[in-house]
């Protein structure tokens, strides 16, 4: 296995409209990728599409070598290894922080209460909440709500971490505290793929970047080449608005 | 056929006791947001008494229950009588909340302008209330044609009554109150749906 | 003034009535939770020959009268073959007619769960059982609760329609010490009051719940 994720040929469309056109794509152990493009490109959606969150019509999609549509087995396989931050953190506001990050350990992976709480309390740790165990989420900010999102995607000991557009919903303070988590993440050899338009975020962590518009790859370089090389375009006219 | 007929009768209620529940109804609400010292809380004791008292407990205690006291009332009367004060209660409560809701501001400019009490409401507040609950004021309508039902336990010549005859004679139970239930649904299942649409439009 | 005597000689008929109102309104109160859970669930799925046999069943029972549903079951099912107890009859009408509003509310309840809880649980790979189980429904019932607890509040009212097969709750036992002792005072009076106690406790109830809403009832999971 080299690749983490494999998508090949992949098309979408909402009714009428398609949003992703023959996207294919490999991501490698380590790589971290970001994907980046105007609003509506189908960055999100291409992303959702990699745990089945969104079905698609045509093209496959393999993440640690198996077909995530081939069978029901592959897909809670991929799901269980396989992390998503989304941009509305997602938290379960019923339960507190602590049993925010067991649960999915004890009901999806098994394992015992005892086991699932001593890995919660380092993911929590490493995400810098270690003093919120026992708070709900509607008492926590924006930020940590997300850091909580990402010890909870990372409980699961994941093979790669998603995140789409991880900081858009949060005040401008609150987005350096997640960027950090995520930042230290990469420097930890951790696989990611991450929707953003935190360019400079980009620039400083990512070591390869997608460029989508209007359903189609248009770009998929090194991060250097990506910025100081443009190939098309209209890379070159988002960038120049971006920067 | 028979049983077509008796369902006018049943119908034949809705006119006056919904005329009465939202005149009557409309002036307890009023009443009720103006707090006047002992009559809103008369007011509330009657709401409350019958909106928690069941419908065939009502009416068993003015059909049966009154004439000990020397009122007698027949039962159509009974009827009548009993499907008002229900209507009349639900619906205040209706409209009350329909005041409460209304953007304070309006009271104020009402009173800003020089109206007089009487066309501050008539003018201004009622129709704004009207057009809010109207909704409710459809639900309530179908409460009070399902409850013309009940009355049929005194005597009213209705179509649960007729049918109940129907069924002693022709023993088919069936098609008896199947045929009910379905004179009832062609009537508030379009009723209802009605309801539905106006919330909807409502709430934009 | 209030013959205080009498009432006290028909106190032990009144309280045995008032304990047959509770009886059918707490066993048809939860067979009704179990029946409008369900179909309410079920609305979740997409199936047509699903959805609409439930429309159908939601759209009968609340545009037709109580009384007629009861007649329906208690005088209709024997042509089926299936003879019924008053009392089978009573409990059996009254959980689907408030079984099908409860869907309606559970429907609603969970209709308003952002969708975003279902996807984050999928993500973490719960299976659809836990998911509702853990997830999705312990939110839904903090929601409706209040609009629940009013539609119980509504069956009580509704047990005394099954004083019309004769059973002997609250309103058709008043009617007969009414008819007996010939003191509608007393005899309505005290049924009446029992039947408002229980409503202004239910409102009580609701109050109550709506107030700790502002400060969530927590649930205690995993």
């Amino acid at each position: 296995m080299d690749q983490v994720v494999r998508i090949r040929n992949l098309d979408k469309s909402f009714g009428k409209l398609q949003v992703l056109k023959k996207i294919s794509l490999d991501v490698d152990f380590g790589d971290v990728l970001v994907l980046c493009g105007p609003s509506g490109a189908g960055k999100s959606t291409l992303i959702r599409c990699i745990n089945l969150l969104e079905n698609f019509s045509e093209g496959s999609i393999e993440v640690l070598d198996k077909n995530i549509k081939e069978s029901r087995e592959n897909l809670k396989y991929v799901r269980k290894h396989t992390g998503m931050v989304f941009q509305h953190f997602n938290l379960f506001p019923h339960l507190t922080v602590m049993q925010n990050v067991t649960l999915a350990q004890i009901h999806s992976k098994k394992m015992s209460k005892e086991a699932a709480i001593e890995n919660a309390k380092k993911q929590l740790c490493q995400v810098g909440l270690s003093q919120k165990y026992d708070a709900y989420p509607d008492q926590l900010s924006g930020g940590q709500k997300q850091r909580v999102a990402i010890a909870r995607a990372l409980a699961m000991d994941p093979k790669i971490m998603m995140f789409d557009e991880p900081t858009s919903a949060l005040d401008p303070e609150m987005i350096k505290e997640v960027l950090d988590v995520m930042i230290s993440l990469a420097r930890n050899g951790m696989t990611m793929i991450i929707v953003t338009h935190e360019m400079g975020f980009a620039r400083e962590v990512a070591n390869k970047i997608g460029f989508l518009d209007n359903g189609e790859l248009l770009e998929l370089s090194p991060a250097k080449e990506f910025f100081s090389n443009p190939k098309s375009e209209r890379t070159k006219d988002f960038l120049s608005k971006i920067l | 056929m028979r049983l077509g007929l008796s369902f006018l009768n049943n119908l034949m209620f809705l006119p006056i006791v919904l005329a009465i529940g939202i005149v009557l109804g409309m002036l307890i609400a009023i009443a009720r947001i103006k707090k006047t010292p002992v009559v809103s809380q008369i007011m509330i004791l009657f709401v409350e008494i019958v909106r928690g008292s069941p419908f065939l407990m009502i009416v068993f205690v003015v059909y049966f229950g009154l004439p000990y006291l020397g009122i007698k009332f027949d039962s159509m009367q009974t009827a009548v009588i009993v499907l008002s004060i229900t209507a009349t209660a639900y619906l205040s409560e209706v409209f009350r909340s329909g005041f409460l809701a209304i953007d304070r501001g309006q009271f104020e400019a009402a009173d800003a302008l020089g109206l007089s009490p009487f066309n501050k409401y008539i003018l201004v507040l009622i129709p704004q209330v009207i057009k809010m609950t109207m909704p409710s004021i459809v639900g309530q309508l179908v409460m009070t044609i399902k409850d013309t039902s009940i009355v049929s336990m005194v005597g009213v010549v209705e179509i649960v009554r007729t049918s109940r005859q129907i069924m002693q004679i022709t023993h088919r139970p069936i098609e008896a109150f199947g045929i009910v239930a379905l004179f009832f649904v062609l009537v508030c299942y379009p009723l209802i749906s009605i309801s539905k649409t106006l919330e909807k439009r409502v709430s934009r | 003034m209030l013959d205080f005597r009498l009432i006290g000689q028909y106190l032990p008929d009144f309280f045995s009535a008032l304990g047959m109102t509770l009886k059918i309104a707490l066993i048809s109160g939860a067979l009704s939770l179990v029946v409008g859970t369900i179909l309410g669930m079920l609305s979740l799925v997409n199936n047509k020959a699903v959805q609409t046999p439930i429309k159908l069943f939601n759209g009968f029972i609340r545009s037709s009268p109580l009384l007629v549903q009861l007649y329906l079951v208690h005088y209709g099912l024997p042509t089926f073959g299936i003879l019924l107890a008053a009392f089978q009859s009573a409990i059996i009408t009254f959980t689907l007619n408030t079984g099908s509003y409860i869907s309606e509310i559970v429907r609603g309840g969970l209709n308003s769960i952002d969708k975003g809880q279902y996807e984050a649980s999928k993500a973490l790979g719960l299976s659809w059982f836990k998911m509702m189980w853990k997830v999705i429904l312990p939110q839904v019932f903090k929601r409706i609760l209040p609009p629940l607890v009013s539609q119980l509040s509504y069956l009580i009212k509704d047990t005394s329609l099954a004083a019309v097969l004769s059973i002997q709750e609250i309103t058709y036992v008043s009617r007969s010490v009414s008819s007996t002792t010939y003191k509608p005072i007393e005899s309505y009076g005290v049924p009446m009051l029992m039947y408002l106690i229980i409503y202004i406790l239910f409102s009580l109830l609701s109050k109550a719940i709506v107030s700790s809403g502002k400060n969530p009832a927590r649930v205690k999971v995993a």
